[in-house]
């Protein structure tokens, strides 16, 4: 019987992946539009699957309405400050074993010295992390994923992805989500020590803390955009490129071609394409 | 641990903060830009973060220093993209006027939220093959959290500079605009109208609030 509903189970997620990617297939073959105009605006969207991508986006913001948004609210509205800071700060410093093996993998030595003396001065002075004394020095802290990590071994992101529940992504930052569950070493323990409530716990609670601290600037957003699905399609990606080259950098990157002279001001990041 | 590090750290701001204020000329020095973004963004606080300001008056306010530190137009025309080859005299006018209500009704409110933060220039960087100036500045909160890293990309620096664009953390405003509005003509069939009816719609819900 057990093995049978596993069987069944395993027969639907093969099933789930291959419509997935007939799906996706077929958004590949949607064809590019004739118009020069409409083709730029195809390129630079990159999101052959939209259709799909805004059914999700549909399904995540109902969820978020009646159930994170609201939760969320009453976690910032109820939870003092101080509290608030010591649980990111917490959540923050267990993440530093995934942070280190991302800035090695980087080669980033630079970076993974900082995790390694953050992790150290808040274990220690910030009682098991709550603190941030070493941000308070000067070290802030920096968050790496492996999704970065490829991003600088040279892969793209692939096409934009609306994933149900996790939100925004694409085929390079989703798989990099998936390898970081493998490695991390508390999930690891705890799924060795049958303590599964510990990872999902830390989800949620991270899941909140995040909402709680985007609320106002989201509903901003909200109200100021023409096409929610779109600010956020254009943001997540600005932001990704922006976490990839860790931050402030000593060579900013100007918006292409909005200087030049009129008439070419106004082909965008992608004009070579369009051609 | 960390309320010890606080009024310490607090001390040592204060003095950093009051030593770059008081080092007007070192913006100067960075080349005209910087001077020019820092002129623009003290005057912009000093005007309209002002006590009981009625929304009304701030948006006007804003509206004259927008039109005096960016090039609207040329940016109005970077977020067209191609599509601004589809625009006639009459709906260019309209599309002009439209796109800087929604600046406005976005951005001046945001300013009624000040709360003492501070605004400092960093460094300008020049990229001569795309004729900007890059102003990089923070703004920092009083309250010693993570300051907010915004770029100014200046045009025309050494003539006549005017902003084209600014980056939030990254996130540049004129191509997230662009996106958006490309997005939206290319859904109602290329048809710019349907861009012009959509501004027109969101600006009359800006107001109606």
């Amino acid at each position: 019987m057990i093995s049978r509903t596993k069987k069944y189970l395993g027969d639907m997620k093969a099933g789930f992946a291959i419509a997935l990617i007939g799906l996706l297939m077929l958004g590949g073959c949607a064809g590019v539009p004739e118009d020069p105009a409409d083709r730029e605006a195809y390129y630079e969207a990159n999101d052959p699957i939209e259709p799909f991508n805004r059914a999700v986006f549909s399904f995540n913001r109902g969820l978020d309405a009646v159930f994170f948004k609201p939760i969320a609210a009453i976690y910032r509205d109820t939870v003092p400050d101080a509290l608030r800071d010591g649980i990111q700060n917490f959540l923050n410093n267990l993440k530093s074993p995934v942070i280190l093996a991302n800035n090695l993998l980087q080669g980033d030595l630079q970076g993974a010295k900082v995790t390694v003396s953050r992790f150290a001065t808040n274990t220690v002075a910030g009682f098991g992390g709550f603190g941030d004394p070493a941000g308070d020095l000067g070290a802030k802290y920096r968050g790496e994923d492996f999704g970065q990590t490829l991003a600088v071994w040279g892969l793209g992101e692939g096409p934009y992805l609306m994933l149900p529940i996790f939100g925004p992504s694409n085929p390079r930052d989703a798989s990099g989500m998936v390898v970081a569950s493998l490695i991390d070493p508390v999930t690891m323990w705890a799924d060795n020590t049958d303590r599964n409530a510990i990872p999902i716990g830390r989800i949620i609670v991270r899941g909140l803390d995040e909402r709680s601290r985007f609320i106002k600037t989201l509903d901003d957003l909200e109200k100021s955009s023409l096409d929610f699905y779109v600010t956020i399609r254009s943001l997540y990606r600005q932001l990704r490129a922006d976490a990839i080259r860790n931050g402030a950098s000593d060579d900013p990157i100007p918006t292409p071609s909005i200087s030049l002279e009129e008439d070419e001001s106004l082909l965008g990041p992608r004009a070579e394409l369009v051609k | 641990m960390s309320s010890i590090f606080r009024p310490f750290l607090f001390v040592c701001l204060t003095v950093f903060v009051g030593t770059l204020v008081m080092q007007g000329p070192l913006a100067a020095q960075n080349g005209d830009a910087g001077a020019f973004v820092k002129t623009l963004g003290d005057k912009a606080i000093q005007t309209l973060t002002v006590k009981d300001l009625s929304e009304a008056e701030r948006e006007e306010r804003f509206r004259a220093l927008l039109r005096d530190g960016f090039d609207v137009k040329r940016i109005g025309l970077f977020v067209l993209g191609r599509y601004s080859r589809k625009l006639s005299p009459a709906m260019a006018t309209e599309y002009n006027a439209l796109f800087e209500d929604l600046i406005v009704a976005t951005y001046s409110a945001r300013f009624g939220e000040y709360s003492g933060q501070s605004f400092v220039i960093k460094r300008v960087a020049e990229q001569p093959e795309q004729s900007a100036s890059i102003v990089m500045s923070e703004i920092r909160p009083l309250d010693g959290g993570p300051p907010i890293r915004v770029d100014w990309q200046v045009r025309g620096a050494a003539v006549d500079p005017k902003i084209v664009d600014v980056r939030v953390e990254g996130v540049s405003m004129s191509i997230t605009q662009r996106e958006e509005f490309s997005a939206v003509i290319k859904q109602n069939g290329g048809k710019v109208d349907s861009l012009l009816e959509a501004l027109r719609k969101k600006a009359a819900k800006l107001k109606s609030k």
